[in-house]
């Protein structure tokens, strides 16, 4: 039997976190707080994962200030991770390694710059990668701690370090584990998986410095192989238009098509196009207001794992009114595009 | 004691990842084994993952699903398994294609 001691009880933490009559300060160490304690509470019960959930823990105790660092490894077509470690993945001659150190570096400035968040964990945690995964292999994930890369199959997918969109995306998993923490499953899941693609489009708007008319709205556009492009596949998922026939993996966009128990690479595409929506409909560049209500949505209200994609619209029109008071047509926008896609 | 099909063939399907296999996608990735001719240590493994509650779901931020399906007592029963759980010999079984 665990003994779990506790000196303030979730619910009060919770409640707290969410007060905002507190300051946004004290807010985030009081949702770091209750993500620490929750954190530690799976730790006991679930021996399993002791030493990583450990690690875990033992990083929130750094100083804010600490900066991440970028640290890649080499699987070498293998499957057992991390890999071998990279000494100066910065001047790589490979050139997979090289770009995965890049734009993990800019992930980290793009949260920091323009979020004011010091890497996933809000603490600087290092942000750990490995490359050249498997064979073939047509994929790229976030495990919990660290994320991985395949080289792609070079038919349907090619080198999946290419998109810089999958590798905010698969980091934007990580900042969802440590603030919101949304369960992986029905509505939830799809927004997990939205807030990844949003995020993931945006990095790449914030990249080029583009304006959200000029931004491709794409997912997954560059890892496209031959094979995809030959049948006229130009990505995976279109957020302006997640049913279009040049998708990949066609999506609906309005709620009457969701359906408990869907994909949540297929229910995101509800939440991706009302995110689009809003953010044309606002103007300029994605990241400075529709991207900074959505990311107050995600993680300024404390873990919220079984969070419904009306909970997380009603979440945005009200942070909206607060970070935008005297723009009200930045609300309106959202109240729009949520309601355009049945929310 | 571990499971044992009763024709010793178990269908593969891989679902989810990134790009979101065996879902709306134009993806499928398909194989099957024979658990019989599989290398001991991966038959057995297969076999214990055969004994799982067909309602436990591996929780996976992109990474793959495997479903294993086959015949028992003349019906068909399924599993989900995490992709880090199974034999490479099973992985290496299935095959990504368009559709």
């Amino acid at each position: 039997m665990t003994c779990l001691c506790k000196f303030v009880p979730d619910e009060v933490l919770a409640r707290l976190a969410n007060d905002t009559s507190i300051k946004n300060f004290d807010r985030d160490a009081l949702q770091r707080t209750l993500a620490v304690d929750q954190e530690m509470r799976r730790v006991r019960e679930a021996t399993a994962s002791l030493i990583a959930s450990s690690a875990m823990i033992s990083m929130s105790l750094v100083p804010a200030t600490k900066k991440p660092l970028i640290k890649l490894y080499d699987c070498k077509h293998g499957a057992i991770l991390p890999g071998a470690k990279i000494a100066s993945p910065q001047s790589s001659s490979d050139g997979t390694v090289k770009r995965t150190f890049k734009n993990t570096t800019d992930v980290a400035k793009f949260y920091k710059k323009e979020f004011g968040r010091n890497s996933l964990d809000g603490q600087g945690m290092d942000l750990l990668s490995s490359v050249h995964y498997g064979q073939n292999y047509n994929n790229a994930f976030w495990n919990g701690q660290q994320m991985t890369y395949g080289d792609g199959d070079n038919n349907i997918f090619i080198d999946f370090t290419k998109g810089n969109d999958v590798v905010a995306h698969e980091l934007t998993h990580g900042l969802t584990q440590f603030t919101s923490q949304l369960a992986y499953a029905n509505e939830p899941g799809g927004l997990n998986e939205s807030m990844s693609d949003v995020f993931g489009s945006m990095f790449r708007q914030w990249q080029a410095n583009q304006t959200v008319d000029k931004a491709d709205w794409l997912i997954g556009s560059d890892i496209m192989g031959p094979a995809a492009k030959a049948k006229g596949f130009t990505c995976l998922r279109d957020m302006a238009n997640p049913a279009a026939k040049h998708a990949l993996a066609p999506q609906p966009s309005h709620y009457s098509k969701y359906s408990p128990g869907m994909d949540p690479h297929v229910s995101s595409g509800i939440p991706n196009n009302a995110f689009y929506r809003a953010a044309t409909a606002i103007g300029g560049k994605s990241w400075q207001k529709a991207g900074k209500v959505w990311f107050q949505a995600l993680t300024g209200f404390g873990p919220a794992p079984q969070l419904t994609m009306k909970q997380f619209a009603d979440r945005t029109r009200t942070v909206a009114t607060q970070l935008f008071a005297a723009q009200p047509a930045v609300a309106s926008a959202i109240d729009k595009a949520w309601v355009a896609v049945g929310l | 004691m571990a499971r044992r099909p009763d024709d010793k063939r178990i269908k593969i399907e891989k679902l989810g990842g990134f790009a979101g296999f065996g879902s709306s996608a134009h993806l499928r990735s398909e194989g099957e084994v024979e658990l019989e001719k599989l290398p001991e240590p991966d038959r057995d493994k297969v076999a214990k993952l055969l004994d799982r509650d067909a309602k436990d779901h591996p929780s996976s931020l992109s990474q793959f699903v495997y479903r294993l399906t086959w015949e028992e007592d003349g019906k068909a029963r399924s599993v989900d398994v995490g992709e880090d759980e199974l034999p490479a010999s099973v992985v290496a079984a299935v095959k990504d294609t368009l559709i």
